[in-house]
């Protein structure tokens, strides 16, 4: 008993300010001025030099959130967000599209090597050949650079900037975007059609396996901007490719928003595996500050037998709302989602997923793991449908919650809708602690009391680490410790 | 942006009703007063429709097209025709309560340290346990409780008193008659006091025309170590709409057991909220909907973990053939205090058609962090390779079919206590098989 005591006494004294990217770089920037009006978007636009086509898009989208009113179904509390009072443009002065490393501010070089991305990430941005991953830095409200274009070209593959690919591939753009998640989903969504800043766009040509992992990094610096960005991804017949996206941002007393929109095509025979480890700042340990991260994430699994998998790492921003989703409307298709969400100090989680069985035979799978710690609160919210034409889909659900001290809260709402005789769908959840016969028998071993509960939790969300591209499990591992650090260790 | 809705016509009808009825219904000022706030909560939020999260699979707004007029009063016809019906699970023999329409009709053999009273009545000469109404299914807890908190015309007060064990099933048959549908609002409330024991048995059946829309809640208030097991049966006309809402506070060391089995209505719900107020307290809640034609029945739970050391088990099942949609929500809420708390709940689906819903909703809710809480739910259709092997030895398809269902709902039904009761709830699958194999 007098191990789990401690263990108790661990969380209550729970430090989240081990936040260790929370640094402010010192950029000149250029700001669009706060609020948002029609002027503001056009004004994006505009930076952008986009067209028409995407300006009458974004505007549409403006004006249909403007009759729109914000969700309160999740199971999140927060003051209300004044959407006049953040900036929805900021990019460090003079990176418009740099041509070459040489053209980047040194600062912001410097910032990159001191959040310590994995090393190789680090290589990456600065240029020395060998690391296998192509990164895609997004800073603020735009694309810094984007490494190893030219050998992803020849294999075919389109790895850029979203604003580039919008000049460069417009037909590519203009048949996808907005497909997966139109811009009248939701109230987070269609903010982000009319003012999305940047983000990448990625398409792979039928039949060609991606020769490296794909990578973005987004960073909020500035103060009182809003991140808005927008990620494309299209797989085309019989493609492969893998991506995986990181985000940190420094530390602030006041909130700041993040607004994203991902949308995934995968088309017959093709496969995307989406990886996400979600780090921005969580704020400080009495709630104070922390990214407000709204992100709506779609993958449209549209041809036969396509595959869309999710792995997601969640153990930062202040408040997350987050369903990544995989519409199943190819015959034989399948989505995986597999979730790591851990929340301490005042953390808000409210995450999970949809899957939306429509065509014939279509499986998947989620395996969900959250880890509740200090005062924070965190809920698994899913579904899983099956429609009339969904014969002989199948669901596996298994989402398992564990509490660490007892002030926090840990929730499971799933909600599993079948229209289809022929349809099976499991869904089992457990919620318990760590198991004292288990923690008994590693201080047994000699273990202290940190290792054995960092050991526990890492078998806890094993299932899900396992998903993640070689390259970053380790990294996410080292995380998952950190963000417990002071409640588990 | 706040939205006022438009108030729908049944919700006008109802705001009427309420104006002109409010004078005539039992209670004395204090009870009218509850009433009047019961109403205002209810209007607030109007007939419940998906919007609302714990309607989220029911549009009882849109189901209800109209409030039919509230009249509980029987006429000799009905009278003749309820005292012919006894209803699907009534022994005449027994120990028990007819009511029509929700009105204590006929009373016999009520044991010793039991009273029974007709609720107008209690509430009338101010009976010292009336206070107890709405302290096990709040008004403030849903919109329907609230609206029968507010217009709730007669029910009954049952109170078993300390110790006091018995040993004899005791029947509430209540059978809805009617030559034109209407609307009746009743409420119940049980209290047993510590230590006591008692088994009931409350059916609801309709007979005439049918097409009624009926509204009850029962409240149970379980003293210390007291036992209770409850069986509920919905057997009311497929043209009726049913809200059957059951309200549960346990004391300390308490076991209450309930069972509901759904097979009427055109559109149903039952919905329990129950409470472990008291340490080491056991709940069981166990269910059976059979679901066919354009049935649609919902089963909705709230258990409340509320004390350290209390354990609850739910276990619902629900056959969907038809055009039928079946729903099931069961929250689990553990609450800081509520420490080792263990809680199970299974929600176990089968369908029968591929026109067939089901809508499943289990949740979690924990704050307390040294508990064991798991729920699991599946739906699906009936194993091929268990159908293969019964017709490989000759059975019907048909009839391989029936025996799967009665396997898989007979688990639920083997925990009903008393015999007769049992093989009578076994019987009524029987038939709705035997049914569904004619049509």
């Amino acid at each position: 008993m007098a191990a789990v005591k401690e263990t108790v006494d661990l969380a209550r004294s729970i430090d989240v300010d081990q936040y260790k990217y929370g640094f402010v770089t010192d950029i000149e920037s250029e700001l669009a001025p706060k609020g948002l009006n029609e002027d503001i978007v056009r004004y994006i636009s505009a930076k952008k030099g986009e067209p028409d086509w995407l300006l009458d898009w974004r505007l549409e989208a403006f004006r249909r959130w403007k009759t729109m009113t914000e969700p309160t179904w999740s199971r999140v509390h927060y003051p209300p967000i004044d959407f006049q009072d953040l900036h929805y443009y900021a990019a460090p002065k003079g990176t418009a599209g740099p041509k070459s490393l040489d053209e980047v501010d040194p600062e912001l070089l410097k910032m990159y090597e001191k959040l310590g991305i994995p090393l190789r990430e680090r290589e990456v941005l600065l240029g020395i050949e060998g690391a296998k991953v192509a990164v895609d830095a997004v800073f603020d409200s735009v694309s810094v650079v984007t490494t190893f274009k030219e050998e992803l070209a020849k294999a075919g593959v389109i790895f850029c900037a979203i604003s580039e690919a919008v000049r460069e591939h417009p037909e590519l753009v203009r048949k996808y975007l907005g497909t997966v998640v139109p811009t009248t989903d939701n109230f987070y969504a269609t903010l982000n059609s009319a003012v999305f800043s940047d983000g990448s766009f990625v398409y792979v040509p039928p039949g060609v396996r991606c020769p490296m992992e794909l990578s973005t990094y987004f960073r909020i610096n500035e103060q009182k901007t809003g991140q808005f960005e927008r990620t494309l991804i299209i797989a085309d017949k019989g493609a492969y490719v893998s991506y995986l996206e990181g985000c940190t941002a420094p530390k602030r007393d006041e909130n700041q928003l993040h607004a994203a929109v991902v949308e995934l095509i995968a088309l017959d025979d093709a496969e995307i595996k989406y990886s996400t480890v979600q780090n921005w700042y969580p704020g400080d340990k009495d709630g104070k500050g922390g990214i407000y991260n709204f992100v709506t994430k779609r993958g449209d699994c549209r041809g036969a037998r396509s595959k869309i998998s999710w792995t997601q790492v969640e153990t930062g921003s202040a408040i997350t709302w987050k369903y990544p989703s995989c519409i199943l409307r190819g015959d034989g298709s399948s989505g995986e989602f597999y979730s790591i969400a851990i929340s301490n100090g005042y953390q808000q989680v409210d995450s999970g997923t949809k899957m939306i069985h429509l065509g014939r035979d279509t499986t998947s799978k989620i395996i969900s793991k959250g880890i509740a710690a200090g005062h924070s609160d965190n809920t698994y919210r899913g579904l899983v449908s099956a429609h009339r034409k969904a014969r002989g889909a199948r669901n596996f659900t298994n989402c398992d919650s564990l509490l660490i001290g007892d002030q926090c809260g840990a929730h499971t709402v799933p909600y599993i809708e079948s229209k289809n005789a022929s349809a099976v769908f499991e869904h089992e959840a457990t919620t318990s602690k760590i198991a004292e016969d288990q923690l008994f028998y590693c201080l047994q071993r000699g273990l202290d009391e940190e290792a054995a509960v960092a050991l526990i939790v890492n078998g806890f969300v094993k299932d899900v680490l396992q998903q993640l591209p070689m390259e970053f499990a380790v990294e996410a591992q080292k995380l998952i410790a950190v963000s417990l650090e002071g409640s588990v260790g | 942006m706040t939205v006022t809705a438009m108030k729908t016509k049944a919700e006008q009808q109802l705001a009427a009703q309420f104006a002109t009825l409010i004078s005539g219904l039992p209670g004395a000022d204090s009870t009218r007063q509850r009433r009047q706030e019961a109403f205002a909560r209810f209007e607030r939020t109007g007939l419940p429709s998906r919007r609302l999260e714990s309607w989220h699979y029911t549009d009882w707004k849109g189901m209800t097209g109209e409030a039919l007029p509230l009249d509980g009063t029987v006429s000799d016809a009905d009278l003749a025709e309820a005292s012919a019906e006894t209803g699907p699970l009534f022994d005449p023999k027994a120990t028990g309560v007819l009511l029509i329409n929700d009105l204590m009709a006929a009373i016999t053999g009520v044991p010793d340290g039991v009273e029974v009273v007709d609720l107008a009545t209690a509430l009338r000469e101010q009976h010292p346990l009336a206070g107890l109404l709405g302290t096990a299914f709040s008004a403030e807890s849903d919109p329907m409780a609230a609206l029968n908190e507010a217009m709730f015309s007669g029910g009954l007060l049952v109170r078993v008193g300390k110790g006091v064990k018995l040993s004899q099933t005791l029947f509430a048959n209540n059978a809805m008659v009617s030559q034109t549908p209407r609307a009746v609002i009743a409420r119940a409330l049980v209290i047993v006091e510590d230590d006591a024991e008692l088994t009931v048995v409350d059916a609801i059946s309709g007979t005439g025309q049918g097409g009624s829309q009926l509204s009850t809640v029962v409240e149970f208030i379980v003293g210390d170590r007291a036992r209770v097991e409850y069986i509920t049966l919905n057997a009311m006309d497929d043209k009726a709409q049913v809200l059957t809402g059951v309200g549960v506070r346990l004391g300390r060391d308490a076991t209450f057991n309930t069972l509901n089995f759904a097979l009427g209505g055109k559109a149903s719900r039952h919905q329990i909220h129950a409470t472990l107020a008291g340490e080491h307290a056991k709940l069981g809640l166990r269910g059976v909907s059979l679901v066919r034609g354009e049935q649609h029945m919902d089963t909705t739970l709230v258990v409340d973990h509320q004390a350290p050391g209390c354990e609850s088990r739910e276990l619902f099942r629900a056959v969907v053939d038809g055009e039928g949609t079946g729903v099931f929500q069961g929250k689990i809420v553990v609450r800081q205090a509520a420490q080792k708390t263990d809680g199970r709940m299974a929600s176990n689906a089968i369908l029968l058609s591929d026109d067939a819903t089901m809508n499943n909703k289990p949740e979690l809710e924990i704050f307390a962090d040294d508990v064991q809480c798991a729920h699991g739910a599946t739906c699906g259709a009936l194993d091929d390779d268990l159908l293969f092997y019964l017709q490989a030895r000759g059975l019907p398809r048909a009839e391989a079919e029936a025996i799967m269902v009665q396997a898989f709902l007979g688990e639920v039904l083997e925990m009903v206590s008393d015999e007769a009761v049992r093989d009578k709830l076994n019987g009524l699958v029987a038939d709705w098989l035997a049914a569904r194999a004619r049509a």
